[in-house]
This record gives C-alpha cells, sequence and structure tokens, in this order.
C-alpha cells in the first residue's frame, strides 16, 4: 500500500524535483546515548563519523544546560532555584542559588563581555508556582506575576474565564566568574517590568517585553565591547477587531543574524505577517506568511522561513533589501531517504492514517512533525525521536552565481506547486487566496524593481496559467521557453552577481568571531526605532487587495490588471517603456494560453504610450490589433486623442470598426463633420441622434446653404419632421441669415 | 555607385540649391548657387536659370503682399509651367531654395506631376538634414560656403544615383502614379505576429540600457514595426543616440547583447514572418489598379509593380492628372481640416479613375476592365473601401 502511494506521489513531486529544493544536508542523527551524561556534537561544520565528546554530569533534574563560551564550565540548571556549575579541567562542581525563596531563575546564558561571564534572568514571582499550572491559550502566551506590579488587561476577557496578563518584575543579574576561587560573583543586578524575554548566542542580544500587549521591547546586548542598552522600542501589531489588543507571545518573536547584522521578527499573526525590524533603524519591511505555524531559520545569510502548515520554506535575502523571496517555496527534503520515502511520509501525514504512521522509521522522517523544534540559527530538533537535524541549504552556492535564475518563476511555480499539491487537496483556500495574492505581489514587487523584462515576463506568464479557482490551468511550463529564459537571464545577472560576490567578501563566513559587523556601533545615535503601522503601506495594500480578491472571483487576467498593472503603472509613473515591454510581454503570454485580456490592461496601454508621446507605436498597436478593439479602448484613444488628432482618428475609427454607430455620429458631429455624419447615418440607419444637433452644427458654420442642407435632409428622410419645432426654428434663421 | 556629372545629349533635368540671402550684390551672383546639377553645365547657364528662379520667387512674393486671395501665402511660388519645362520650387529652409526643371514631352515619357517632383526635392532635403543637419547652419559655419557645397554635392549626387536608370536619369513620371514618395509600405501580420515582433522591439531596445532607441522592423522592404516616422530601412536597424552610448565599445556592448538576447527570437519572428508572408503580389486585389495612402502615418499600400504595369498608357496619363487635380485642391483648402472628396471620372479609353480622400486617408484606383456605369464604380470602391478598412 505503501509502495503504491509512494509511486504516484512521486510523480506528483517530479515537478518540485526538477527544479530546487531545500533538503538536509545530513541524514538525521540518531542518538544513541551509551551512558549517562552530556553528549554533544559540534554543528558547524558537522561531521556524522566524529563520536560526540561527553561530558559525566552528577544524578539529578536538569532543566537546562549551557557550556561557557571556551567550552571549560558547563552549567545546568537544577531547579528553578539553582544552578550547577560543573568545571570540566578538574571535575568539580560548585552551585549559584537564589538568596530567597521567591526569586527563581527563568534562564541564563553565557556572555564573553568583559564585566561578567554569566547571565541569569530572574523573577522576584510569588506566584510563580501558578504559572507551571495554569493553560494559556496558544498566541496569547500571558504571564502571571509577581503581586506588587500587575495590571489587568481587560480586553482579555474571554468566554467565561478570566484571563490575567500581569507584569512581572524581573531582573537581569550579571555575575563574573573567578576562576581562582571558583565562585560566581554578582556584577551587577538591573531591575525591569517585564513579561518575557528570548536571548540568542549569534546576536548577544537579550530582547525583553513589556506592556500589556507584550509589544515594547528594550534590550541589552553582552558582547566582548561591553554592555549596550537598546533603546525602548514597539512593534506593530494589527487588531483582529476594535478594542482586542492580542498579546505577543515570545514564541513570535525570533532573533536573526544576517550578514553580521541583528534583525528581529515578529509574527503578527492577525495581519499573517512577520515583520522585521533592525536595531538603529526603521522597520526593515514585512513578509507575507502563509501558515499559522511558523519557524525561521538562518543559513549561509539567507533568511529561511519555514511555513509548517504548507509544509514549505520560503527563502529570502534581506540584504539585497528586495522582500521579495529569491526562490520558490521550497519543499524540504532529508538527504539520506529515498523521494519516495519523503512522499510517502508526507502522503501519511496527510491521509493521517493512524495504522501507517506505526512504521518509527515514518514518524522520524515526518517533515515539519508536530515535536519539530526549530533553534536559531539552523537546528531543528524532533524531540519524539530524540533525532537532530541539521539543515543546510545548499543551493545557497548557486544563487550567488545566479540570483535571478530561480526568481521568481520557479518561485511562483513552486507555490503553484504547493496549491495544486497540497493546499486544494486539504480545502485551504484562504492560503489558496494567499498563494494567488503572493503570486500577484511578487510580480509587482519585481516590476517596481525593474527586473529584466525577461525575468518578469516569465513570472507573468506562470501567473496567467492561474485560473479563477486557484487551480493552475498551466501544469508545466514549455521545456523551450524555460531554458530560454535561464540562457537570457543569465546574461542579465552578471552585475548583480558581481554585488553580490562583493558582498560576501565583506561577510566575513566566521561570523561569530568577528565584532564588525554587530550592532554596537556605539557611534549610531540611538534614537528609537519606530512603530512600524504606518509605514508598512505595502502590507496595508496587500491586506486590502486580500480582502477584494476573496470577494469577487475574478479571472488571472483581470487580476493582474487590478493588482500589478495598474498599482504599478500609478507607482512608477514615468519609465512607460518598461510597463509597455511588459505588457507585451503579458499580451504574447495570454495569446498562447487563448486567455481573454481585460480591456482596462488596453486601456492603460493607451494611457501609456498616448502620455509618453509614442504615436507611432500606438498606431502600430492598434492596427495591428495587438491593442484588441473595445468600446472602452475607443473612448480612451478619443480622450488621450484631445492632444492628437492621428490617436482621436484611431479611437473615431475603432468606434466604427465596433459599429457603434450611435457613437459615431455623436462624434462626428461634436467634432463638426456634421455632414459626413449625415452621410454616415442614413447609411447605417442611425436615428438615435437628435436632428437639432446637426442644424445646430451646421448653423455655426454660419453658412445658410449648409443649414439649408440638413434641414432637407430631415425633411426627407424624417417623417412629420416638417411640423417639429426644429423645422420652424432653423427654417426662420436660414430665412434670416439669407436677408 | 555615384553619377558622372558629365551632361551627355543634353540632360534633361536640372536640379540646383542657392540662397537666396547670398551674392546680392552685383558680380557676387555666383555665390548664391551652393549647388546645381549638372555640375558642368557652364556658369552662364547656371546663373539663367537661378536668376529666373530668383526672379520669379521675387515676383510671386509681391505679388502676395498685392493679393493673398491668388497664390497661397505660405508657398511664394511652388511651380512655373512653360512650354517646353516645368519649374518646380521648394523652399526648403528660409531663403534657402531647391529648384527642379524637368522637359516636358508629350508624346515621350516626359509627364510630370507636380507634386510627385516635389517630394523628391523634400526627400533629398529631409535625407541630407538627417545626416548633416541644416543647410543653413553648415552655410553660417563657414561663409566661403565650401563646406556646404562639398556635402551638397556628394550627397544628392549619391542621392540622384538612385534614379539613374543607364545613363539617363528616371524621375517619377505619370507611371509612378500609384506609387507615394515619402511612404513606406506596411506588411500586414497577424495579431500573434504582431505581438511577438513588438516583444522582439522591446528585447532590442532593452539591449541599448536606459538609452531611448527608436527601431525599425523591416521584411521584405516591408515595414513591420517602427517607432519613428519612417524615411528608408534595411532588415532591422537600431537607432541609437551615439552621444548616449559609450564610444566604440558601447556600440559592441550592445551589438553583443543583441547577439545574445535577441538572434534567437528574431529567427523566430521571421520564420513566423516568412510562413504568412504571401510573396509579391501579396497586396495585389484583383480587378483593381490602386494606391491607399495614409498621411498620417506616412504608409502607403498600393497595387505591386507588375501588375500596374498592365495598365494603358492612357489610363495612367489620366490618373497622374487626376492627381495633380486633387494635389492641387489640396493645397487650396488651407482650412487646416482634412478635405474629403471624392471624384469618378471616365477616362477616353473607358476606364474609371477614382480618387477618394477621407479622414487623412487618399485612395486612388484605376478600374479598366470595369462595367459602363457610375453606379458600378462607385459600389466596386465602396467595398474596396469597405475591405480595407
Amino acid at each position: 500500500m505503501i509502495g503504491e502511494a509512494s509511486a504516484s506521489s512521486h510523480s506528483r513531486f517530479s515537478g518540485s524535483n526538477a527544479l530546487s529544493h531545500v533538503y538536509i544536508q545530513y541524514p538525521p542523527l540518531r542518538c544513541h546515548i551509551p551512558g549517562r551524561g552530556v553528549f554533544s556534537w559540534k554543528t558547524a561544520p558537522y561531521n556524522p563519523y566524529v563520536a560526540p565528546s561527553s561530558d559525566p554530569i552528577s544524578e539529578g533534574p536538569v532543566l537546562s544546560i549551557r557550556y561557557s563560551l571556551d567550552l571549560k564550565l558547563l552549567a545546568i540548571q537544577r531547579s528553578r532555584h539553582e544552578i550547577q556549575i560543573w568545571i570540566k579541567e578538574t571535575g568539580d562542581t560548585f552551585s549559584q542559588k537564589c538568596r530567597s525563596e521567591s526569586e527563581s531563575i527563568l534562564g541564563f546564558f553565557w556572555t564573553d563581555c568583559p564585566t561578567c561571564d554569566i547571565v541569569l534572568v530572574k523573577t522576584s514571582d510569588a506566584l510563580e508556582g501558578l504559572r507551571q499550572h495554569l493553560m494559556w491559550p496558544s498566541g496569547y502566551t500571558s504571564a502571571l506575576s509577581s503581586a506588587y506590579c500587575f495590571c489587568i488587561s481587560r480586553s482579555a476577557i474571554y468566554k467565561n474565564d478570566v484571563y490575567i496578563q500581569l507584569q512581572e518584575c524581573f531582573a537581569l543579574e550579571f555575575y563574573s566568574y573567578n576562576t581562582e576561587s571558583r565562585f560566581l560573583r554578582l556584577v551587577e543586578t538591573k531591575k525591569l517590568n517585564i513579561s518575557w524575554y528570548i536571548y540568542t548566542h549569534e546576536s548577544r542580544l537579550v530582547l525583553l517585553a513589556s506592556g500589556m500587549q507584550c509589544k515594547s521591547f528594550t534590550g541589552y546586548q553582552l558582547s566582548s565591547a561591553g554592555i549596550v542598552r537598546l533603546p525602548r522600542f514597539e512593534m506593530a501589531m494589527a487588531k483582529p477587531e476594535a478594542n482586542n489588543g492580542p498579546i505577543l507571545a515570545a514564541e513570535d518573536v525570533h532573533l536573526i543574524t544576517v550578514y553580521g547584522r541583528i534583525y528581529c521578527l515578529q509574527f503578527d499573526r492577525v495581519a499573517m505577517l512577520l515583520n522585521l525590524y533592525r536595531f538603529y533603524r526603521d522597520a526593515v519591511g514585512s513578509l507575507p506568511v502563509y501558515s499559522n505555524k511558523i519557524a525561521v531559520s538562518v543559513v549561509d545569510n539567507v533568511l529561511l522561513v519555514h511555513q509548517v502548515e504548507a509544509k514549505v520554506v520560503i527563502i529570502y535575502d534581506i540584504f539585497a533589501d528586495s522582500q521579495a523571496p529569491i526562490s520558490a517555496p521550497l519543499p524540504l527534503f532529508l538527504r539520506g531517504y529515498s523521494k519516495a520515502n519523503v512522499a510517502s511520509s508526507q502522503t501519511t501525514c496527510k491521509a493521517s492514517g493512524a495504522s501507517e504512521s506505526k512504521n518509527p522509521s515514518d514518524t522520524e522522517v515526518t517533515i515539519y512533525g508536530d515535536q519539530w523544534n526549530f533553534l536559531v540559527p539552523d537546528l531543528a530538533i524532533s524531540a519524539s525521536s530524540s533525532v537532530q537535524l541539521i539543515l543546510e541549504f545548499l543551493q545557497r552556492r548557486r544563487l550567488e552565481a545566479d540570483k535571478v535564475k530561480i526568481h521568481p518563476f520557479e518561485f511562483i511555480y513552486g507555490l503553484r506547486t504547493a496549491v495544486a499539491d497540497v493546499l486544494i487537496p486539504q480545502g485551504k483556500t484562504l492560503i489558496v487566496d494567499h498563494a494567488k495574492q503572493l503570486c500577484l505581489a511578487i510580480a509587482r514587487t519585481i516590476i517596481l524593481e525593474r527586473k529584466p523584462v525577461p525575468m518578469v515576463a516569465l513570472a507573468i506568464d506562470s501567473i496567467t496559467g492561474l485560473d479563477d479557482s486557484g487551480k493552475f490551468i498551466k501544469q508545466e511550463p514549455e521545456g523551450g521557453t524555460l531554458n530560454e529564459s535561464y540562457n537570457r537571464s543569465n546574461l542579465s545577472t552578471q552585475e548583480s552577481d558581481g554585488s553580490l560576490k562583493s558582498n560576501s567578501h565583506y561577510l566575513d563566513p566566521s561570523i561569530g568571531k568577528t565584532e564588525r559587523g554587530y550592532l554596537l556601533e556605539t557611534g549610531t545615535s540611538g534614537g528609537e526605532v519606530p512603530p512600524t503601522g504606518n509605514d508598512q503601506l505595502n502590507s496595508n495594500a496587500s491586506e486590502r487587495n486580500q480582502s477584494q480578491m476573496t470577494a469577487s472571483a475574478a479571472t488571472s487576467t483581470a487580476d493582474l490588471y487590478t493588482y500589478v498593472f495598474a498599482p504599478v503603472e500609478e507607482e512608477m509613473a514615468g519609465d512607460g517603456s518598461y510597463l509597455t515591454a511588459i505588457i507585451v510581454e503579458f499580451l504574447r503570454s495570454a495569446s498562447l494560453e487563448k486567455l481573454k485580456v481585460h480591456p482596462n490592461t488596453y486601456v492603460l496601454m493607451v494611457q501609456i504610450l498616448a502620455r509618453d508621446e509614442r504615436y507611432a507605436e500606438l498606431g502600430l498597436f492598434i492596427m495591428n490589433k495587438i491593442i484588441e478593439p473595445s468600446k472602452e479602448v475607443a473612448l480612451q484613444l478619443l480622450e488621450s486623442g484631445r492632444r492628437n488628432l492621428e490617436i482621436r482618428k484611431l479611437g473615431l475609427g475603432m468606434l466604427r470598426q465596433l459599429s457603434l454607430h450611435h457613437d459615431y455620429v455623436l462624434l462626428l458631429v461634436q467634432d463638426g463633420h456634421y455632414l459626413e455624419a449625415l452621410r454616415y447615418a442614413r447609411k447605417h440607419k442611425v436615428n438615435t441622434v437628435r436632428p437639432s444637433l446637426f442644424l445646430e452644427a451646421a448653423y455655426s458654420s454660419k453658412d445658410p446653404q449648409n443649414v439649408a442642407a440638413v434641414l432637407r435632409f430631415f425633411c426627407d428622410f424624417i417623417p412629420g419632421f416638417k411640423s417639429t419645432s426644429d423645422h420652424h426654428t432653423y427654417h426662420r434663421l436660414v430665412s434670416e441669415m439669407n436677408s | 555607385m555615384g553619377l558622372t556629372s558629365g551632361n551627355d545629349a543634353g540632360e534633361a533635368m536640372k536640379l540646383c540649391v542657392f540662397d537666396l540671402r547670398r551674392g546680392q550684390t552685383e558680380g557676387q551672383e555666383l555665390d548664391k548657387i551652393l549647388f546645381f546639377y549638372p555640375a558642368d553645365l557652364p556658369l552662364s547657364t547656371q546663373l539663367s536659370v537661378i536668376g529666373l528662379s530668383e526672379g520669379l520667387i521675387t515676383f510671386t512674393r509681391d505679388l502676395i503682399l498685392v493679393s493673398c486671395r491668388i497664390f497661397s501665402p505660405d508657398a511664394p511660388c511652388e511651380v512655373i509651367e512653360a512650354e517646353m519645362h516645368s519649374h518646380v520650387f521648394y523652399e526648403a529652409e528660409p531663403d534657402i531654395w531647391m529648384v527642379m526643371v524637368v522637359e516636358k514631352d508629350k508624346d515621350s515619357e516626359a509627364i510630370w506631376r507636380v507634386d510627385a517632383l516635389r517630394r523628391v526635392l523634400k526627400e533629398a532635403h529631409s535625407l541630407f538634414v538627417m545626416f548633416h543637419g541644416l543647410v543653413r547652419a553648415l552655410v553660417d559655419r563657414e561663409p566661403t560656403g565650401g563646406l556646404v557645397r562639398t556635402h551638397l554635392y556628394y550627397f544628392i549626387m549619391d542621392f540622384l544615383s538612385d534614379f539613374s536608370m543607364g545613363k539617363k536619369l528616371q524621375l517619377p513620371n505619370f507611371r509612378d502614379s500609384l506609387k507615394e514618395r515619402g511612404t513606406v509600405q506596411m506588411l500586414t501580420v497577424g495579431r500573434e505576429a504582431a505581438i511577438e515582433v513588438q516583444s522582439l522591439v522591446r528585447v532590442l531596445e532593452s539591449c541599448a540600457e536606459n538609452t531611448h532607441c527608436y527601431s525599425l522592423i523591416m521584411f521584405q522592404d516591408l515595414l513591420v514595426s517602427t517607432n519613428l516616422s519612417p524615411h528608408r530601412g534595411l532588415t532591422v536597424i537600431l537607432l541609437i543616440p551615439v552621444s548616449s552610448v559609450n564610444g566604440e565599445q558601447g556600440i559592441a556592448m550592445v551589438k553583443q547583447q543583441i547577439l545574445e538576447n535577441a538572434s534567437l527570437k528574431m529567427f523566430k519572428v521571421e520564420e513566423k514572418l516568412s510562413r504568412g508572408w504571401g510573396g509579391e503580389n501579396a497586396y495585389h486585389v484583383s480587378g483593381y489598379r490602386y494606391l491607399l495612402v495614409d498621411g498620417d502615418r506616412c504608409i502607403s499600400r498600393a497595387s505591386p509593380p507588375g501588375k500596374v504595369t498592365t495598365l494603358t498608357k492612357e489610363s495612367l496619363v489620366a490618373l497622374s492628372k487626376l492627381r495633380e487635380e486633387v494635389d492641387s485642391e489640396k493645397d487650396r483648402d488651407n482650412s487646416g481640416c482634412e478635405k474629403d472628396l471624392e471624384v469618378c471620372i471616365r477616362a477616353k479609353n473607358n476606364a474609371w479613375l477614382i480618387a477618394r480622400l477621407t479622414r487623412g486617408k487618399e485612395l486612388y484606383m484605376v478600374l479598366e476592365k470595369a462595367n459602363e456605369t457610375l453606379l458600378y464604380a462607385s459600389d466596386a470602391v465602396e467595398k474596396f473601401s469597405d475591405r480595407l478598412s
């Protein structure tokens, strides 16, 4: 049965196999723990054949454990009140205990700061015990607190339960280790009202959250240059509904180090956005999220956002100042397991057949299993199977060689695979909408970034294959097109390639050792990092677009107009030829697919060409019917033709061609060609234009003969015209003119 | 290439360029001649041609002052029909005149339409300006006139060599009544092919990076696409302002880009166009000999030359006369709005000659094997127009 499943899934995955994927470089590491002790593996560089080093530790509970930076000391948290330090050289131990029972240790970390070696994060919390027994709803992690400093969040009243969000008094205690006398000496204590903290060694940064929604942050960086306090800053959070502010949880904030710069990522669950902050800078931007559970890794200075529910990784190069992903959403593969195995495990997962998952090897390799625990920068630990995984994104080197190659066509293509294979079968329509929106957003971004036309063309080509139900009607791209475009885009990337390489010089691979890129740019004035609510125009726009998109089931070519061409034109006003080139490519792709193009796209083209005074081209586009005739286009031509007679004529010609006789006759009269209008009206039996219009036009020519001719025309061809007031009026006027 | 300046057997055509602002003092008259063809004509003859022309120009200018109704105020003098010669005038730039003198001979091929001849002068001038800039600027740059004379000589001689048939110059005469100088014929392509072509154009443009460039794509001497008002073309011309490209190296780079990026696409487009190309008689409409001119876009379409030659001389001469009338009718009306007119004439040889002007488009037609009635002719035109619009 498994065989059958794997066969079908194999073919299904062939699409993405042909392209790139993220994979785990090494086979999962299984722990066969030979005895008691602490086993450690060097992860960078990782060699699976090197046996772990082991250190014996005495019996007793272990809440957490960390080696000192020189690996000479091992700190083990034994209880909420005690940390035990084990000296590797001698095997001796000593303990650091809290002074009072009301204090408890939340965590600790080692540092290479000159003034201290280890920092303990403590809370003086009388009710700490309670915290352990309360279950908090996910996403609303709330802290419970000490008696002397709390407040109640009224908005957090939920059903019959009252969640009390209380602030605690935390303390950061900085200790230095005295090598000779072997004890920890308290150097400094910083008392703060905070709700929770996070720390990563890569950034040497401890970030402390406070406030009702836990979105106010202070932080300290403890590096070899000293302790630096970060200015306080707020993170932006979308409100789900009025007066109900969500509370930011520690698990939704990630600290990452990319190219020696520290970024803070905040997952806004309401807006489904991953907001990016760089310290001492404005918010960098936000990335869309397609899963309720995400994790982040950094490999080779590339940010990997694991969309755990969608089971794909989206990859960003933040340094490139672009928020467009640099690759397709890629499935994650395990090396050392056949693809069929991986696929079948996914099938298992999807089908959730209980009987099959009994096989332990299956559960072990379940990608993004529930037990997966991601550690920054690039580790994932699966708790259930005691398997440690190392993620490495080997594509990175290829990316540097030709970054554009993967971008963005593969992205959309990859997304398409994900949508067709995973999301639609699972009925995740909201995510399908997200995916669609993402495709359009990418197209928008790359156009605004003025990426080479062939590249944008491929991206748009992929989008035009997406029909309104979210299914991709075009399954495979033409092989030829793909290769050709690859060759083409290779060329265009040479330049960016160079710049990227020079970047990577600057990005010393031994980033852990160098202090250069760290945020300890002491010279920089520590202005507050402003909240991002206002400057996230893009995200706001995309939100708005998203809601519109779900509301209307428009076709994809219409979407391209509404969400790509129109907004882009508005934003980049000026570079008409670039946008024209892109629309031409779009028309090409739509014509090959036999898709109907929304008239507004043509109207836009007319506007652009007329604005840039490219009349010769506009004429050609109309004549060759590259711009298909429609009333909308004709009216736009007439409008744009106010400044150019030839263009106006094109509009008139189109009206005639479309047999819009009434409009045509009306316009002829307006332009003063009333005699021709009469001829035409007679030939095509147009009797909807009022005779008085013709008569007025003739009268304004001040030629009594003309007025008489028009009068005569109506007398001859409209029965009963002689008894109308029009006839009387103009008959009198003619005789006055003659006299 | 090149045309001998020798005037054997008495050249029937004279062409001169002169500057009215020069040589106004006696004895200095030669100074006003900037170009004269044939160059070996005695100076006295050259001076008499120019003197006559100048006299006519001045005379008609004075007349205009007297009465604006007789002569058009825009062009003091356009043509003088003498018994043996026609003088065609064209004021290329203020006070820079081009005059063409052609012999008339009712019995030979020498039956001219003035506007067709003037178009030759216009074309010569506009091409000269394209390569060398304004004549006036050259005159001002070097007041002795040596520079402008050298440039004009080599340029116009080369230009005229295009008209040489054996030893004589063959200027557009009545046999070219179904041709319009200064327009290009367009290749009609389907929408799909047109999009492919445009896609190619964009790729070509992108090769020139950020420079604004003009492109012209021709297929079998027919214009496929352009973003400028065209003169004449090869197969694919990419006109890039040289100043914006970084010297030789820049041009080489553009070349390289084109080779790498666009050559495959070019090949595909060519293949597509060839498949849809109906041969040189593609635009023949059986029963009709026609010329359709879109003055707005400087494009035209006509019966293939091989089919036009089947018409009798009478028909062609009559058409030439009709066109002459239409030309003067167009000139007469300077109100700025476009003339709409339709003329159907029965020639002596019973051929129908038709001219129709609507909305800036001109249609000329000869129907030799047509029915007797005017109604038939008018219907035929109607059908034809419907088909082309």
